[in-house]
């Protein structure tokens, strides 16, 4: 059972944004203290109430958290009630707005209820400011934290109270593109496949050696060669085998002749001794960091500049059940000097840096993973002595000062980004696309395209959807002089037809063919301009109820994921399109910093040229709002806020298959075609093969509704017979209850025997 | 051609611990049937040498340090890989489970040092490692030979061969101590020593 806080939130279209309704404060504490009980949390995820104690045995899954509001800003100290019997292997989070706190239980010596204090924090006036308890992410305990509320006290009496979770906005019908994943290839752009049935090409890494010539590396260890001249237009492509025996690469750059690669532990060079065209020598650059025994430790990404090489180790995570111990410097990105060796560590805070690149201004460009302390995923444009927010345990990384350097642009989960990947920067022959930003996903496919600006030197900006319809996941890139995009695909998991089919090499190239879609977006001091790749129809842009915007805030905890906190609808007072209809000023007032906003355009917007709309969602990450950059408002021309047919339309859709299009499929598929993760055909009703962990005995279950409900929430609970743990994260705190049972219901419905 | 019983078994075994370097599918160095990059029993920076038809050693990378020797069972490769770890399989011959590396002294007096990796080669007669020892007036090279057979007379042991080199005066490099405690130094004579005490090829051998 998932509890659920009053919805507060008048979530009128076009009106407003956030008013939360308020539930006053117990009686007896219209002083200074007020009460958060645990039986008004979000979600008890695999936990349980006695009645109005809430028995945490496990945290993964589960979103102990309130929205209180402050009518005047002042400090705030936050007491905890509870009972635990033991001592825990770990501490609990306590987010305040943002603000942590770590609690190490002491244990209580009878079942007497104490209290301790958690700490004092800075209570913000004006939005409601959220507060999370999080458990120890990946454990479970045989004795439970009994839990009964949370206390903050004030200084001033009534200035505290207890807001209602505002009700998420209702999202207009998707369609591919349009709330949904496209569904196809970018119109301006040609693919091949460039497959070689003998290799099966899991790339790992992707360099140009001298004018013609591409370098490869596969997770299998091998270095390959692709001479470019010598490809033919069709057939088999002539990859050249040059080098064996690595270790786990993940990156790879050339410098003139020399070739770098990151493996699991090192940086090495491959030499070749005696110019033979066989790599004798593996030097090691340097190796000058701690490793453990963990899986999850790689090198990602290598990229150079100035004769140094920039690349990011990833943490481990198979500790986090146990004591989530991380070996030190893990998460961070590093330069090496190619000559010296000598290590610097650049910034930290990394958990899943798959990405490396070079952005416009030289700058390192890095995205990184959704999962613990990254409610969403990122693009983070590197800046020395930065840290990025993920922890673990004493001793903290070196840049670990308890603040976060934010992302340039959050990627959200399941809407635009999963597992992204290498970004690139494009040439100036990709047109209108010029100086973009496309990156990878091993999970959600295709490519994605974010533009950047910069506002008092902090850099942020919009993420766009921008093609689907390739065969392989993207991994790496490569850039050819003309602009030919090379594109390095990579399988997860260990399903061998999966693996085949999409890993490999495919070959992208720039067309120019005219699309319709948003190429742009910049932040105004009083809202968000959009700009488009041609103008549009004469009279139309001009109607606010066009623009269906939302925003929202992250607040990372040490549990997976996150979810959106001030999830709420943001109104458009006004929409100005300039002279030559290329743009539309969108003016929203009281926008956030730090926050998300989330433009969705009607499909009924086309081009000039007749043109229809081929996506239409943005989000813009809005670290810093400008004073002095004010965005230009005038009336709408006559006739030009007339809508034939409404712009949006609500609830005819089914929200079910667009969650499960967005968040299950690209793992699960409902045809039977292998993909990482089982596949959904004949599921309804069928014997399934589980196991409550991947050591214990198989069990079998009918897959019903609760077990799916279940599998949701907590994926680890009833592993599927041949995959391991953590490869899904769970979902409820990324889903709100209604969006869970309207996938479970689509499920049910699709894959039940007809 | 009649060869006697002794040269059948020579060219026999001849062939067999050369297929496995000159006869792979591309003739590339680091074959991983010989040498093995990924992490072995539980050390994170190791990597693994075959040398002969059945005998591996491992290394740890970051002591600079044969740390196991073992002779994998006839009919098994001795080693098993299982994602990005190995594990050794047969007759463990010497191990070293300590934190040893290699100690630097000058006139007796031990010198702060660090130990670092430097490269691995894979050359037709022998995969070579190159270990540096850094201290605060340079640093002493150590290239050391695993040569991927060995000799007639050799059969049975287990040989690396040393080449340091900037060593200096009054100084002396002395073997980790599980090392010192199983394998015999001998020097470019022949003669076994306690510790390197000057430029020059040595061999370790365990018997």
């Amino acid at each position: 059972m998932t509890r659920i806080l009053t919805p507060g939130c008048l979530a009128i279209f076009g009106l407003v944004a956030f008013s939360p309704k308020v539930i006053p404060a117990e009686e007896a504490a219209a002083s200074r203290s007020l009460d958060l009980p645990a039986t008004m949390i979000f979600a008890e995820g695999p936990n349980r109430y006695d009645g109005e104690v809430l028995e945490i045995f496990q945290g993964r899954g589960s979103t102990i958290g309130w929205y209180v509001e402050a009518k005047r800003a002042e400090p705030v100290d936050v007491f905890v009630e509870y009972t635990c019997e033991a001592p825990l292997n770990q501490a609990y989070q306590l987010s305040f707005d943002g603000e942590n706190r770590f609690w190490e239980v002491d244990p209580t010596l009878d079942e007497s209820w104490q209290r301790a204090h958690l700490g004092t924090f800075t209570m913000r006036a004006g939005l409601p400011v959220l507060v999370l308890l999080v458990p120890p992410s990946q454990t479970k305990f045989s004795h439970p934290v009994r839990f009964r509320r949370l206390v903050l006290e004030s200084e001033t009496p009534d200035n505290l109270s207890l807001s209602g979770l505002p009700e998420p906005p209702v999202s207009p019908d998707g369609a591919p593109g349009f709330g949904e994943k496209l569904a196809d290839l970018h119109p301006a752009l040609v693919a091949r496949d460039l497959r070689d049935e003998s290799l099966t090409l899991r790339v790992s890494g992707l360099a140009r050696r001298g004018g013609n010539e591409l370098l490869l590396t596969t997770w299998d260890g091998d270095l390959y060669a692709l001479d470019l001249e010598a490809l033919p237009e069709a057939g088999t492509p002539p990859f050249r085998l040059l080098a064996r025996g690595l270790s786990e690469p993940m990156g790879l750059a050339v410098s003139g002749d020399r070739i770098f690669v990151t493996e699991k532990n090192q940086v090495t060079e491959l030499i070749d001794d005696d110019g033979d065209g066989r790599f004798e020598t593996y030097r090691c650059v340097s190796q000058d960091w701690p490793a453990t025994m963990d899986y999850h430790e790689y090198l990602f990404g290598a990229v150079i500049r100035d004769r140094h090489l920039y690349f990011c180790n990833s943490v481990g995570m198979a500790r986090r059940g146990q004591d989530n111990y991380q070996a030190p410097l893990r998460g961070s990105l590093i330069r090496v000097d190619l000559q010296s060796g000598e290590r610097k560590i650049l910034a930290g805070g990394l958990r899943t840096p798959d990405g490396v690149g070079i952005g416009n201004d030289g700058r390192i460009l890095i995205t990184d993973n959704q999962g613990e302390w990254l409610p969403a995923n990122k693009l983070i444009v590197a800046r020395e002595g930065a840290f990025h927010g993920f922890r673990s345990i004493p001793p903290w990384h070196p840049l670990d000062t308890g603040k976060q350097d934010p992302p340039a642009v959050w990627l959200p989960q399941g809407e635009v980004a999963a597992s992204p990947t290498q970004p690139i920067v494009l040439p100036e022959s990709w047109g209108p696309y010029q100086g973009h930003i496309l990156f990878g996903d091993v999970t959600y496919g295709g490519l994605q395209r974010v533009v950047l600006e910069e506002v008092d030197s902090v850099p942020q900006g919009a993420v766009f959807r921008f093609s689907q319809g390739f065969h392989h996941a993207f991994h790496r890139f490569a850039l050819t002089d003309d602009g030919t995009l090379y594109a390095g695909g990579i399988a997860r998991g260990k399903d061998r037809e999966f693996i085949e089919r999409v890993s490999g090499l495919t070959r992208i190239a720039f067309t120019g063919e005219p699309v319709f879609e948003p190429l742009a977006a910049r932040i105004r001091s009083n809202g968000l301009e959009v700009e488009f790749t041609e103008a549009l129809a004469q009279g139309t842009g001009w109607d606010p109820a066009a623009w269906h915007v939302t925003r929202w805030g992250y607040q990372p905890t040490q549990t997976y994921g996150g979810r959106k906190v001030r999830h709420r609808l943001a109104a458009v007072r006004a929409a100005t399109v300039s002279s030559d209809r290329r743009r539309v000023f969108l003016e929203i007032p009281d926008l956030v910093e730090g926050e998300v906003v989330h433009v969705r355009l009607s499909r009924s917007l086309s081009s000039a040229s007749g043109r229809p709309l081929r996506s239409g969602d943005l989000w813009y990450t809005a670290n810093r709002i400008p004073e002095d950059r004010p965005g230009e408002v005038r009336p709408a021309p006559s006739g030009a806020l007339t809508a034939a047919e409404p712009w949006f339309r609500f609830g005819t859709g089914d929200v079910g298959e667009q969650v499960y299009r967005n968040f299950c499929s690209a793992c699960h598929s409902l045809d039977g075609e292998k993909r990482a993760g089982p596949t959904f055909r004949g599921l309804a009703g069928s014997i399934r093969k589980v196991r409550p962990d991947p050591g214990a005995d198989a069990q079998e279950i009918e897959a019903t509704r609760d077990y799916l409900h279940e599998s949701i929430l907590d994926p680890n609970a009833l592993l599927s017979d041949g995959y391991l743990p953590n490869q899904m994260p769970p979902l409820g705190d990324l889903l709100t209850p209604e969006q869970i049972d309207a996938v479970v219901n689509f499920l049910i419905e699709q894959t039940s025997p007809r | 051609m009649n060869l006697s019983p002794m040269r059948r078994r020579f060219l026999l075994g001849f062939l067999f611990l050369t297929a496995p370097a000159f006869a792979d599918e591309a003739g590339l160095p680091f074959d991983p049937e010989r040498i093995h990059r990924s992490s072995l029993d539980g050390v994170p920076r190791s990597l693994s040498i075959r040398q002969g038809e059945h005998s591996w050693l491992g290394y740890d990378l970051e002591r600079g340090t044969a740390f196991t020797v073992w002779t994998g069972k006839p009919g098994t490769t001795g080693l098993i890989v299982d994602g990005f770890t190995t594990r050794s399989q047969g007759e463990t011959r010497f191990t070293d489970s300590s934190d040893g590396s290699w100690r630097l002294s000058r006139d007796g007096e031990p010198v702060v040092t660090s130990f670092h990796y430097l490269a691995c080669s894979d050359r037709a007669e022998a995969v070579e490692l190159l270990w540096e020892v850094r201290h605060d007036e340079g640093a002493v090279r150590i290239r050391e030979r695993v040569p991927h057979r060995l000799h007639e007379s050799e059969r049975g042991q287990v040989v690396r061969v040393l080449a340091v080199a900037g060593l200096g005066e009054n100084g002396q490099l002395h073997l980790p101590e599980a090392t010192a405690g199983k394998w015999t130094l001998l020097d470019a004579e022949g003669a076994e020593t306690k510790w390197v005490d000057r430029d020059g090829t040595y061999r370790l051998i365990l018997p």
